[in-house]
């Protein structure tokens, strides 16, 4: 596949198209995977494909070759996959489960509106949720994706997949914020 | 929900996703060990690139690769014979597809040609800012397209990520101060411009590389 970089690097201006168009085709299957895992179906897939193709052919000129071409790519499939994923996404039947669950206050929202540095959140997320409930709360909060997505793209396999990492997450997060109050410490 | 997005967005010095290939450097490593959008990422990238593959991901995979194929016209190696077969086939179907077409359309009607035929596709020139700059731009400049209704810009970084995007009908537009700071020193942001009418775009602007070489503070007059 390198060599196919190479060739386009190397290609003249009336090559360019071509060698850009074979470039592109020996990544086909691998960017086919990851759509597939990003979108959950084949036909999704495909289109999603394709308009990374036709980005990734608009911006061929700023690859400065700093990275793996294919990772360059992995980079435009994942920003167009969660941005199609927030686009389509309905609220959810687990999005109001989620609003019911009683006694957890301070939730998050109230959280972050109090203003924490960054840093400081970062590192009491860091403290408090085991490595699957931050990816979990960091899509669903920070990206957007829908729960059900998550699951998916985590291939979660327990039975209500990323909600249980959510309603555990905030769970954690409500009891650690309890005892920093308790200690009279602020986030 | 929307402080949290604000907290958990990346920031200056996290890792740039391309990179998740490559071996990380210390300063990369130490920002890994405490920044959770950064962990986040790597933990989906693992996700996504690993090489196990179910029965229904390697059937789906060939099923999406045959169809790209297909959309971007890319043909698999065939034998001579067949290619030679498939080319007057496809001329056939070309040359009665064009003949049922004459047949049935109505009588024409002469339609004056339009600008957006002669702008469809085209290209046009930005003004500024272009490449290397010595500091942060306060507005993004381009040439007028005749018959512009409305221009799109859009800022992404390197991989692609969105920064900014704006629509203005003026073949300038201002950016944010939040916007500005994203051409922070060192940094290499990327721009484009498309001209619209309504919907339809009438051209686009090459993608222009800027990156700020000096600090972007500005003083004030």
């Amino acid at each position: 596949m390198d060599e196919l970089l190479t060739a386009w690097q190397e290609a003249g201006e009336h090559q360019k198209r071509g060698a850009a168009d074979r470039l592109f085709a020996s990544y086909y299957e691998r960017v086919g995977r990851w759509c597939f895992r990003f979108t959950g179906d084949r036909e999704s897939a495909a289109d999603l494909a394709q308009e990374v193709f036709l980005k990734a052919h608009r911006h061929l000129d700023s690859f400065r070759g700093t990275s793996q071409f294919g990772t360059w790519l992995y980079s435009i499939v994942r920003n167009e996959a969660l941005n199609r994923t927030k686009r389509s996404s309905v609220p959810m039947e687990s999005e109001e489960v989620l609003m019911q669950i009683p006694t957890l206050e301070p939730d998050p929202e109230e959280l972050a509106s109090r203003g924490s540095s960054s840093r400081r959140l970062h590192q009491f997320l860091n403290t408090t949720l085991d490595e699957t409930e931050r990816t979990v709360f960091t899509l669903h909060y920070g990206d957007e994706v829908p729960l059900d997505a998550i699951t998916r793209m985590l291939r979660l396999e327990n039975s209500s997949g990323a909600k249980a990492y959510i309603v555990s997450a905030k769970r954690k997060l409500a009891r650690a914020v309890e005892k920093l109050f308790v200690r009279g410490e602020k986030l | 929900m929307s402080d949290w997005k604000e907290e958990l967005a990346p920031v200056p010095g996290c890792i740039e996703i391309a990179r998740f290939s490559e071996e990380l450097n210390e300063a990369e490593r130490a920002h890994l060990e405490t920044c959770v959008r950064c962990q986040t990422e790597l933990a989906l990238f693992r996700e996504i690139d690993r090489e196990e593959t179910s029965a229904e991901e390697t059937e789906a995979t060939e099923w999406i690769a045959g169809e790209l194929r297909r959309r971007n016209n890319v043909v698999a190696f065939r034998p001579k014979r067949m290619r030679v077969l498939y080319a007057v086939a496809a001329a056939l179907v070309m040359v009665i597809g064009i003949g049922s077409f004459m047949q049935m359309r109505e009588p024409s009607i002469d339609v004056a040609i339009n600008d957006t035929a002669n702008y469809r596709s085209a290209r046009f020139d930005v003004i500024a800012p272009i490449g290397d700059i010595a500091q942060a731009p306060n507005e993004l400049r381009w040439n007028v397209v005749p018959s512009a209704t409305r221009y799109h810009v859009e800022v992404v970084e390197v991989d692609m990520t969105h920064v900014w995007s704006g629509d203005t009908t003026q073949s300038h537009i201002a950016l944010r101060a939040d916007v500005i700071a994203q051409f922070a020193p060192g940094k290499s942001l990327l721009w484009d411009v498309k001209a619209f009418r309504g919907n339809d775009v009438l051209a686009s602007s090459e993608t222009q590389t800027v990156r700020v070489s000096v600090p972007s503070v500005r003083k004030d007059p």
